[in-house]
């Protein structure tokens, strides 16, 4: 294994600091945005603080949940459903 | 083609193609970086004009359109032809090499091209030349995908030429310029509806995720590129302000990465979020402002680069451990670092992540969708890039690269070193991809359309926005991770539905053409057989009487042109393929001369 390999391998272990540092993150920016907004609001609820965070994260969930638990056991196939393996 | 400052960048290509056959020894390769080079310096160098404008068939064909529109893709097209080249190095096998020069050929032929006739004959070459590169994978799988992908480009190619024919019939000219909608024939929908085919506008799409995963490693790298932004590019051209484009765009952004965050290939994920990031590049045609337009040069600019930059990455999975299953992959951080490194470089620029040049490409789409109130569509492409994040900035590389490898997947031992040629296109992509999200301008200034307000991507708004949304599609992701999964198998598309069809025809055709066939079998046993038997004996006798020596001699003239039809007759219909191209080149070049 390379050096640089055995670096990644040590963040791998590390993954509960890098995990809580991404929390650090979100909170960091969600402050930011309680004085940095747009110009011009787009979407009309744009302009609120928040409005992005809340978003990524709901449109983040129901795009998971949606396509695992409802449209993948409708449309999921054995691998040679074709038969062209 | 060599006409004042402008050197068509297709000739050296179909240079490259026609000398390759023959070039002895291995050191061959080397010339395979040269029609890359030339296109370079062509493009770099030419001045917008037009040029080659030759007599065909009695019209005028116009090879050479260069503005603005041509130029920007051009550029980006002969970047990628040499990262291309690069990575393909080390591959042996000449005829892969011979298939992405025809590919390549065919798009700057069709990107310079001011006509349907010449873009009709390149979209052609375009769609022979890939054809091969699913081929060439040599595996059933790969064959069979390669006549789904003929058939269907095939199709597409005959919507695009029954539109050009009754275009020429209505209005006399088979100029290629832009169609306003308000104006719109049945000819104008039939044309678009041939570019959408290579677009891969959903329901046309399902040839992209059946062929891609399964071409040969490096002839995907060139398939992501070229097709769907020469479709791109003619959309563009001639369709710009469709609305039923920026409908069609939106479906495809989100449709994409649906499908591509639950895909079990590597480069299928890849593959539906091709068909996702050209959704955005269409919505910003239909919507048709000059900001949108821009949005869609650049974004093209940007895709064909990082999606290069990923598929070369997978590619270095399948040439290291022999699969891009994600079920047998994992743990290969340690293992493959530079290529973890690399293939995080695509991940966040397809993400739109600030520093990359997907931020500068992506926002500039989405601002211009929303500020010419289309606000539906904005939406929609705001969903994808959460929808992108998820599948290929998170999920892929964390079930490559970063979980713990599973038991019973890849051998450690049977791991092959990747070849420095392979590091050396990544690694070029790579920087480019950083250097576009750092210094907007390198792409910005190359830009086809002129906006009142330049877009500014890097605002403090600009970036926080995009971190806020893909942070917080990222904090979905942790929070949802047990179902989050991989599970072998295949996910049912659209190709459902078009292998139905292809059967069905399959069974209308077959019965009479079974019928007809043992009609003509029976009466060539009983009339045809004799008859050459006749003449046979007549032959042998006349022979024999004196003339032996002239026979032979056409004897052994026709037992070689028997011997090669032999060989050639050999009920391989992808050799058929290839030789019906050499002659239908050879008849298209015997035609302009004699004309």
């Amino acid at each position: 294994m390379s050096s640089l390999g055995a670096v990644f391998e040590r963040l791998r272990g590390q993954h509960r600091l890098w995990r809580n540092l991404f929390f650090v993150l979100l909170v960091v920016l969600l402050g930011l945005n309680l004085v940095i907004g747009p110009d011009e609001a787009h979407f009309g609820a744009d302009r609120y603080p928040g409005f992005f965070a809340g978003f990524g994260l709901i449109v983040g969930a129901a795009v998971v949940l949606i396509v695992e638990k409802i449209v993948r056991p409708l449309i999921a196939r054995k691998e040679d459903f074709y038969g062209d393996l | 083609m060599v006409i004042s400052n402008f050197i068509h960048p297709s000739v050296g290509f179909l240079l490259l193609a026609l000398i390759l056959p023959f070039l002895p020894g291995r050191q061959w390769k080397w010339l395979l970086l040269v029609p890359p080079i030339v296109a370079l310096w062509s493009v770099f160098s030419m001045a917008p004009g037009v040029y080659a404008v030759l007599p065909y068939l009695g019209e005028q064909v116009t090879l050479g359109r260069v503005d603005s529109l041509s130029l920007i893709f051009a550029q980006v097209f002969a970047v990628m032809s040499l990262i291309g080249m690069i990575y393909a190095l080390n591959v042996e096998d000449k005829g892969q090499h011979i298939a992405a020069s025809l590919y390549v050929a065919g798009s700057f032929g069709c990107v310079f091209s001011g006509d349907y006739i010449s873009l009709f004959v390149f979209w052609e070459l375009m769609s022979i030349g890939s054809t091969f590169l699913v081929f060439l994978n040599r595996t059933r799988e790969s064959t069979l995908a390669g006549f789904r992908y003929f058939l269907f480009h095939t199709v597409g190619g005959l919507f695009l030429l029954g539109g050009l024919l009754l275009r020429y019939k209505a209005t006399g000219s088979f100029a290629f310029d832009h169609i306003p909608s308000a104006d719109a024939a049945l000819y104008d929908w039939l044309i678009l509806i041939g570019f959408c085919v290579n677009a891969a506008v959903v329901p046309l799409h399902a040839w992209l995720p059946d062929a891609y995963p399964r071409a040969t490693p490096s002839g995907a790298v060139f398939m992501c590129a070229f097709t769907t932004k020469t479709a791109v590019y003619v959309l563009a051209r001639g369709f710009a302000g469709w609305e039923v484009l920026a409908v069609a765009g939106a479906v495809m952004a989100v449709y994409g990465v649906f499908y591509a965050i639950i895909a079990n290939s590597a480069r299928r994920v890849l593959a539906y979020d091709i068909i996702s990031q050209v959704g955005y590049m269409v919505v910003g045609i239909g919507v048709g402002t000059a900001l949108t337009l821009d949005g869609t040069a650049a974004h093209a600019y940007a895709h064909i680069l990082y999606k290069s930059l990923l598929f070369m990455s997978v590619g270095c999975l399948i040439y290291a451990v022999g699969t891009d299953k994600l079920e047998k992959l994992g743990g290969l951080a340690e293992r493959l670092p530079w290529v973890t490194i690399l293939f995080t470089v695509g991940a966040m620029s397809i993400s739109g992540m600030p520093l990359f040049n997907g931020f500068v490409t992506k926002t500039m789409t989405i601002a211009g969708t929303a500020e010419a109130h289309h606000t539906w569509q904005a939406l929609a492409l705001e969903v994808a890039t959460a929808g992108t994040f998820i599948a290929v900035g998170i999920r892929l590389p964390y079930f490559v690269f970063w979980r713990r490898k599973p038991e019973g997947s890849w051998n450690d031992a049977a791991m092959k070193p990747i070849p420095w040629n392979m590091y050396a296109g990544m690694a070029l992509a790579a920087v480019l991809c950083i250097a576009q999200g750092l210094y907007p301008d390198m792409l910005y200034r190359s830009l086809p359309f002129p906006v009142e307000e330049p877009y500014v991507p890097w605002t403090q708004w600009h970036v926080l926005q995009a971190l806020l949304l893909l942070g917080f599609s990222g904090l979905a992701v942790v929070l949802l991770r047990g179902i989050i999964t991989v599970r072998s198998g295949i996910n049912l598309d659209f190709d459902y539905f078009y292998r139905l069809i292809g059967r069905a025809v399959l069974a209308l055709l077959c019965h009479p053409f079974a019928w007809l066939d043992d009609r003509w079998t029976e009466a060539y046993r009983v009339g045809g057989l004799r008859g050459l038997m006749l003449v046979a004996s007549g032959c042998s006798w006349f022979d024999r009487q004196g003339i032996d020596g002239v026979v032979d001699g056409s004897a052994a003239a026709v037992l070689g042109v028997g011997r090669i039809g032999a060989k050639v007759q050999n009920g391989n219909i992808q050799d058929y393929l290839a030789m019906a191209t050499v002659l239908g080149l050879a008849v298209f070049g015997l035609v302009w001369y004699l004309g």
